[in-house]
């Protein structure tokens, strides 16, 4: 980051080799179709890069401050867009497909992989739709057939438990 | 597992502002909403909330594959406008026994006329990196723009769509106070509503010549048009000042 942030082109593509795939994952579940994942990964790209002067290793993993970055990045995006009701483009369903490489020796991740471990199936669900597939609380509500109120208990409980988790390890959280 | 009741009572609107900052993004209210509930002392509070669904996000997140060839080559394409320029290849030193007093001197002197020749010979003015692309993409286009009704804007503009690269050069720019101009670019290829982001700079003095970061590839430039916006830009412009537009033929 350090490099990518003081203009370093070889670090840039070093980034895109390294993290493209995540980016792409991300991008590719928020999205209503190719064209506009590519659209949405291309400027997430460039938000990296502007964003790399702020990455501060000691207060998360270059996965976690990436992540934070693109789901910013996406987050405007489609708020830009309105809030149109989209399709994503990979499978809704995916627990026990293995991460992207860069996320396997990702402290975060990992922290919370045990703490959706202890929400109960429907809390994760909602979870995943709302923070991995971009989908509104409405939406989330629509999909599901629960109410908006549980749904956004469901949201707001199951990031507590997620921070509280991240927080009990004593690693602050990343922030761009 | 542990599960919740959800019937509890109204959720907090601090927290709930929290989550739906991390999961969906707030409006302007509801940050502002946010930041005075916060106070000073939880400033911190909106990133913890955006690093927690991020960590969701890595965790639940399968890989998707390689990048895409087009999508990468896109990518590598809108490089050069934040990569700085390489520096020039050193010549070799000659061998030489120095004092090993006066090696880290030595070193110390020659790192900073390397970082000055760097900085101050090896890196191209904007008006060069211009007159560059002019000479080097004969497809580039050049346009001379128009001044709308009461405005004093005037310059034209360079713009390759091989190479994603453009400026603009222009003088008589409006005096503003606490706002900033801004570039839209109109893709024939995508919906007018959203024209594609073409950076923000302030309004200065005498001529100027201002580089484009078009914030996502552009397909078939079909209108450039230059807004006066708040200090930053924003996302979706009201286009009520506009000061300066270039159309392809």
């Amino acid at each position: 980051m350090p490099r990518i942030a003081a203009g370093d082109a070889a670090a840039m593509r070093e980034c895109l080799d390294r993290y493209g795939a995540l980016v792409w994952a991300l991008a590719a579940r928020t999205t209503a179709n190719r064209t506009e994942a590519e659209d949405a990964a291309q400027e997430a790209f460039i938000a990296i890069w502007q964003a790399a002067g702020r990455y501060r290793p000691e207060a998360g993993s270059e996965p976690a401050f990436i992540t934070v970055v693109v789901r910013n990045k996406l987050i405007d995006r489609k708020r830009r867009a309105g809030r149109a009701p989209q399709q994503t483009a990979l499978p809704a369903d995916v627990p026990g497909q293995p991460p992207a490489d860069p996320l396997e020796a990702c402290d975060e991740a990992a922290r919370a992989r045990a703490a959706l471990d202890e929400l109960v199936p429907a809390q994760r669900r909602v979870l995943e739709l709302a923070v991995c597939h971009g989908l509104s609380h409405q939406e989330v509500a629509e999909r599901t057939g629960l109410p908006l109120g549980t749904v956004k208990t469901y949201v707001r409980r199951g990031l507590m438990r997620v921070r509280e988790r991240m927080q009990a390890t004593g690693r602050p959280e990343a922030r761009p | 597992m542990t599960d919740f009741t959800p019937n509890e009572p109204e959720p907090d609107r601090l927290l709930e502002l929290l989550a739906d900052g991390a999961t969906a993004g707030l409006s302007d209210a509801e940050r502002d909403e946010l930041r005075a509930l916060l106070g000073p002392d939880r400033a911190s509070e909106p990133a913890a909330y955006e690093a927690a669904a991020a960590a969701v996000a890595l965790a639940l997140t399968p890989g998707a594959g390689p990048v895409p060839p087009g999508l990468r080559a896109r990518a590598e394409a809108a490089l050069p406008a934040f990569a700085a320029p390489a520096a020039p290849a050193a010549p070799a030193p000659k061998r030489r026994r120095v004092p090993l007093a006066w090696a880290g001197w030595a070193v110390a002197a020659g790192l900073l006329i390397a970082f000055g020749a760097r900085e101050f010979k090896a890196r191209p003015t904007v008006a060069e990196l211009r007159a560059r692309l002019v000479a080097n993409d004969p497809r580039a286009l050049v346009l001379e723009g128009n001044t709308p009704a009461g405005e004093t804007a005037a310059g034209s503009i360079v713009w390759s769509h091989d190479r994603q690269e453009g400026y603009l050069t222009l003088r008589n720019l409006p005096q503003l106070k606490n706002q900033q101009l801004q570039l839209w670019i109109f893709d024939a290829e995508r919906d007018e509503r959203y024209p594609v982001d073409g950076g923000v700079f302030d309004a200065t003095a005498g001529e100027v010549v201002i580089p484009i970061r078009a914030a996502v590839p552009v397909r078939r430039a079909a209108l450039f048009a230059l807004t006066v916006e708040p200090v930053g830009g924003v996302v979706v412009s009201a286009r009520e000042r506009i000061v300066w537009t270039a159309k392809p033929g």
